[in-house]
């Protein structure tokens, strides 16, 4: 507001002014430190009133307005000055010489202000420097006491200051431990962990190593992950798995491996435990059985031989604990490996690998030794390994939770049931041995058993053991073969004789015969038959025996055991018994003799054939009045071996009777006969005398088996006569004997006359009148024909049935013709001189015409 | 009718039961042997043709039963026999004692000019033996009759045997003939083609 009022002007008064203002300002800060307004009101208030004074002279205006700008000059600061200064000169030319001394007047004004208040305070100053003074000497003092105390504090400080340096040094350390520890406690159970780890995998526990390492790998490991040392541990886990998945895997093999060897262990056990449980069922059986009944038959002290097989420690079997395959062996490799796979996440390639590898093992246990067939040993070894290797499959699909699965065991089982079948349906037909066989189809049982036992289906093993009874059977057969030809090698076919009844009852024990005409004579007496026949009855009994074996704990009904020996001993009989028999019949050492006693033998067997039947129907228990069951076909085995034998008692006769034959020395050109029979036929009529003779004379040949062989004999003297007749008749018309003399056929006739005599003379009791002579009545007619030259009837009365020469056929009768005109043609040298010859001749020609005509009309008839 | 051979010799086997004339006569006839004894019953024969000096010669052997009680029948052949095996059981005393009895047998049934020969079979059994073969030499040079001890089983001279008997047989023929003593009823029937012919044709310019 000072400032718009009064315009400033630079003026040398005014630079004065203010220049004394400044000295004032100047001065006043060493004057200490009071507050200049209270001295500024002070001034200014005394510079008015002496202004107001002097100016009351001069207008009153112009004071008032010094009086403001002065005021303004002193309170403002230099810088506006100025523009106050300026106003002082703007207003009146003249006003700035009044300006300039109003200002000298207040300069005045001021330094007596001054100097009255320098005056007022000098000794007050004066006073002060010299308390100063004093002052300044207490300063200096206190100045050293304060530097020596400093010097004394500095040195008292500096232990101080190394304690608590150490101290802080010390702090740090604590403070580094304190984080060590911590951090170490954190890594000490990864290390703990990992060196339980290696431990683990010393000692094997690879289960447990893995699930340390899931924890060290999930848990440890993480907390103190930026560590190198846990880094190379967590790359050296997967390395570690990778190994403890070879060596579980090397162990699986180690394992598969002892399960192959002790598969074989393993099933013998359980083949055994199998059988001790089978006999121990039917001991309780048979117990139960025994009360009722006692057991039909005896073995001959062979009874129950097999069960010793198994059954030796029979007795302790309620002692002896039971094995099974983990006993034996030890399963664990195969947890822990599917376990680790399982963990590591790779079950299924080790499931495959498994599987692989018992497939294969199951190949080769399948795959049976070359020789297996030899001995019943090698069989068990089979069986042994086969059941093995199942009851281990079995275990490990129980134990194991799909390891294997049902569907592959059943896989498996069939598979090798499949094999197994062939394998001995190829062997057991290597077997001749029935013992072999017998024991193999135990083992087969027991060995179903078992495996059924452990659930494996084996109904076609019981298909196979048909097959392999039938085998069986064969063998039975062939060898029973052999037992007959033996027992009819040694045989001496003569009845058997008996010197005492002890003698008569051993026999009579052996065999069934009752004759009471036998029994009635005395002592030493003989039998019939010859010793063959109470062997050869053991012997079929001694085979279905046998043949019944097999049958035993097939699980069949009796009905079909007895079918099955019914069928089996008609085998023995109709087949191997009648092929021996057949053999023997046509053994060259068999003569007449011995066929006969053959004959009477297979009357005595025939007979016997009923008690066979009754001795089966005692061993089955099943009725033979039950429609199905099969008849024995002994009967029809013994009457062809007896129509054989006496098939062979004729062909034996002829072939004898050729034999003379051969010897027939026949001049067939001889003029005339010396009126005696040719020496071979007197020979060959002699023998057959002899022979029927022996026949019908045979020791013991009383009541029907004289009769039987009586028969014989009748037929066997028939066929022979027959065979002579013809074997004569063959000789006379022999295409390569040209030429016939009336002589050569005197001779014949004298033979044939033999032959006739020998035929009426009964050489066999019980023909009907001349039904032998018969045998030679073609011979007969034909040489009667020839002798009386009667052609004339023979042509006249030929088809008529009362013709003389009803049995001479005009072809026979031509050829024969025909060789005894040859004969005269070859004398015609003097024939042709003599009329009776050259008749005779005529009358030949014209019979042979007529003859020839018959002839062809015979042919043209047919 | 061709003729198969030009000599039947008929020859009889004879001696105890039990001796091996089966099986002598078996193992000349078939080479065979059996073992089982089946007691000969009655009688039998066999024929085998043989060659000796170029001729076919057919043996009739008559084999008999040794049992006394077929003694009727088998006496019966010894007429008609040509040679006649007289065997004994060298591990059998009495067999060979019986030899005598035999003998005088054929002395009283066979033709007088009738060649024997004394067998001792079953020489394979020297651990049995009972007779030494000295004694049945010296028994066959008492009586002038040729003597081998054979095996029916070892095939030990079986053949020779048979042989012998028939070259002595062949012999006597053949001695028969140089004296033109054609002998009738049981002796030999000689029937080549030859001396057929000749008596036809003899006969015929008889007539």
């Amino acid at each position: 507001m000072v400032t718009m009022t009064s315009p400033a002007c630079p003026t040398p008064a005014g630079r004065r002014c203010s220049a004394r203002a400044a000295r004032s300002a100047s001065c006043a800060p060493p004057a200490g430190h009071l507050p200049p307004q209270p001295h500024s009101p002070a001034v200014s208030l005394c510079h008015r009133q002496s202004t107001t004074n002097m100016a009351e002279t001069e207008a009153l205006e112009y004071i008032t307005e010094h009086e403001r700008i002065l005021q303004e000059i002193e309170s403002t600061e230099t810088a506006c000055v100025g523009p106050t200064l300026r106003s002082v000169y703007d207003d009146q030319p003249n006003a700035h010489k009044r300006f300039m001394e109003k200002l000298d007047a207040r300069i005045r004004n001021h330094d007596r202000e001054i100097e009255k208040m320098c005056n007022f305070h000098h000794q007050g100053f004066v006073d002060a420097i010299t308390e100063l003074l004093k002052v300044r000497a207490d300063a200096e003092k206190l100045m050293v006491q304060v530097t020596d105390t400093n010097r004394r504090l500095q040195d008292a400080g500096k232990e101080v200051t190394a304690q608590t340096e150490e101290m802080i040094r010390c702090r740090v350390q604590q403070r580094n431990i304190a984080t060590t520890v911590e951090k170490l406690q954190l890594c000490i159970p990864v290390l703990e962990m990992y060196s339980k780890l290696k431990e683990q995998l010393e000692s094997k526990r690879y289960y447990a190593a893995l699930k340390t390492m899931e924890q060290l790998e999930n848990v440890y490991i993480p907390r103190v992950g930026q560590y190198r040392f846990c880094q190379i541990m967590a790359e050296t886990l997967p390395k570690l798995r990778e190994e403890i998945k070879d060596i579980s895997m090397s162990d699986l093999k180690d394992f598969l491996e002892s399960i192959r060897k002790h598969s074989d262990k393993i099933g013998e056990t359980a083949m055994k435990q199998a059988h001790q449980h089978r006999t121990f069922n039917s001991a309780v059986q048979k117990q139960a059985n025994s009360v009722y009944c006692n057991p039909p038959y005896m073995f001959n002290g062979k009874a129950s031989n097999q069960d010793n097989e198994y059954g030796v420690d029979e007795d302790y079997e309620n002692d002896e604990e039971v094995l099974t395959a983990q006993d034996l062996v030890d399963f664990s490799p195969v947890y822990r490996c599917l376990h680790i796979y399982t963990v590591l996440g790779d079950r299924e390639t080790f499931e495959n690998y498994y599987r692989k590898q018992r497939r294969k093992q199951a190949r080769l246990v399948l795959q049976p030794q070359s020789n297996m067939h030899e001995t019943v040993e090698g069989y068990r070894r089979y069986f042994n390994q086969i059941v093995g290797f199942f009851v281990v499959e079995d275990h490990i699909l129980h134990a194991t939770q799909g390891l294997v699965t049902r569907a592959y065991t059943d896989e498996l089982w069939s598979m090798a049931l499949s094999k197994i079948i062939a394998v001995l349906r190829t062997h057991s037909s290597y077997c001749t041995d029935p013992d072999l066989v017998l024991e193999l189809k135990n083992l087969i049982v027991i060995f179903a058993d078992t495996l059924q036992g452990y659930g494996f289906p084996v109904n076609r093993l019981f298909d196979l053991l048909f097959e392999i009874r039938d085998q069986y059977n064969e063998t039975l057969l062939k060898k029973w073969a052999g037992v007959f030809r033996e027992i009819f090698e040694s045989d001496n076919y003569s009845p058997i004789p008996v010197e005492n009844e002890e003698e008569y009852k051993s026999v009579i024990s052996r065999f069934p015969f009752h004759d009471a005409e036998i029994e009635k004579q005395q002592f030493p007496k003989k039998l019939p038959m010859s010793q063959s026949v109470p062997q050869i009855y053991i012997q079929v009994k001694e085979f279905i025996y046998a043949s019944l074996k097999f049958s035993e704990s097939l699980h069949r009904s009796s009905t079909e055991i007895d079918d099955m020996l019914r069928k089996s001993t008609n085998l023995l009989l109709t087949r191997t018994l009648s092929c021996c028999l057949q053999n023997l019949i046509k053994k060259p050492h068999i003569g007449l003799t011995e066929l006969v006693q053959i004959i009477i033998n297979t009357t005595h067997l025939e007979q016997a054939c009923k008690y066979l039947e009754d001795f089966i129907t005692n061993i089955t228990n099943v009725s033979p009045e039950t429609i199905h069951t099969t008849r024995l076909y002994g009967l029809s085995t013994f009457k062809d071996a007896r129509h054989a034998a006496e098939g062979e008692i004729y062909t034996k006769l002829n072939q004898k009777i050729d034999e003379f034959i051969q010897l027939a020395d026949y001049e067939w050109t001889m003029s005339e006969s010396d009126g005696r029979a040719s020496g071979y036929l007197m020979d060959l009529i002699n023998f057959l005398r002899s022979t029927f003779q022996v026949f019908t004379h045979l020791p013991n040949n009383n009541n029907d088996h004289a009769a039987m062989s009586g028969k014989v004999a009748q037929t066997a003297c028939m066929s022979a006569c027959k065979h002579l007749s013809t074997s004569l008749m063959q000789m006379l018309l022999d295409n390569e004997l040209k030429q016939i003399s009336m002589g050569a056929i005197q001779q014949f006739n004298l033979d044939v006359i033999q032959c006739e005599l020998f035929a009426s003379s009964e050489p066999v009791p019980g023909f009907q009148g001349d039904t032998l002579q018969l045998a030679f009545i073609d011979l007969r007619q034909l040489l009667d024909l020839f002798m009386v030259w009667d052609w004339s009837t023979y042509l006249a009365d030929y088809g008529q049935p009362t013709s003389k020469y009803l049995r001479v056929n005009p072809s026979t009768a031509l050829a024969l013709l025909e060789k005894m005109k040859d004969t005269s043609k070859k004398n015609n040298i003097f024939s042709q001189f003599r009329k009776n010859d050259r008749d005779k001749q005529k009358l030949i020609e014209t019979v042979v015409k007529q003859l020839r005509s018959l002839v062809n009309g015979m042919s043209q008839h047919t | 009718m061709a003729k198969t051979y030009d000599y039947l010799f008929k020859l009889l086997l004879i001696g105890d039961s039990g001796v091996g004339k089966t099986c002598l006569l078996f193992r000349f006839s078939e080479d065979a042997f059996n073992t089982t004894f089946i007691s000969t019953i009655g009688i039998d024969f066999k024929i085998r043709t043989i060659e000796l000096d170029g001729k076919k010669i057919k043996l009739q052997i008559w084999d008999t039963a040794g049992q006394e009680r077929f003694r009727t029948i088998t006496t019966a052949y010894y007429r008609g026999a040509m040679g006649i095996m007289l065997v004994y059981d060298i591990t059998n005393e009495k067999s060979f004692e019986n030899i005598k009895n035999w003998i005088r047998n054929i002395e009283e049934h066979a033709s007088s000019d009738v060649e024997r020969m004394i067998l001792g079979n079953k020489c394979d059994m020297n651990e049995k033996r009972q007779v030494s073969k000295e004694r049945g030499e010296k028994l066959a040079i008492d009586y002038g009759i040729k003597f081998l001890e054979t095996s029916a089983k070892s095939s030990i001279n079986v053949e020779e045997a048979f042989f012998t008997l028939a070259r002595d047989i062949m012999a006597r023929l053949n001695r028969k003939m140089n004296d033109s003593n054609v002998s009738g009823g049981g002796g030999p029937v000689k029937i080549t083609e030859n001396r057929s012919k000749k008596s036809s044709f003899f006969r015929c310019t008889l007539l």
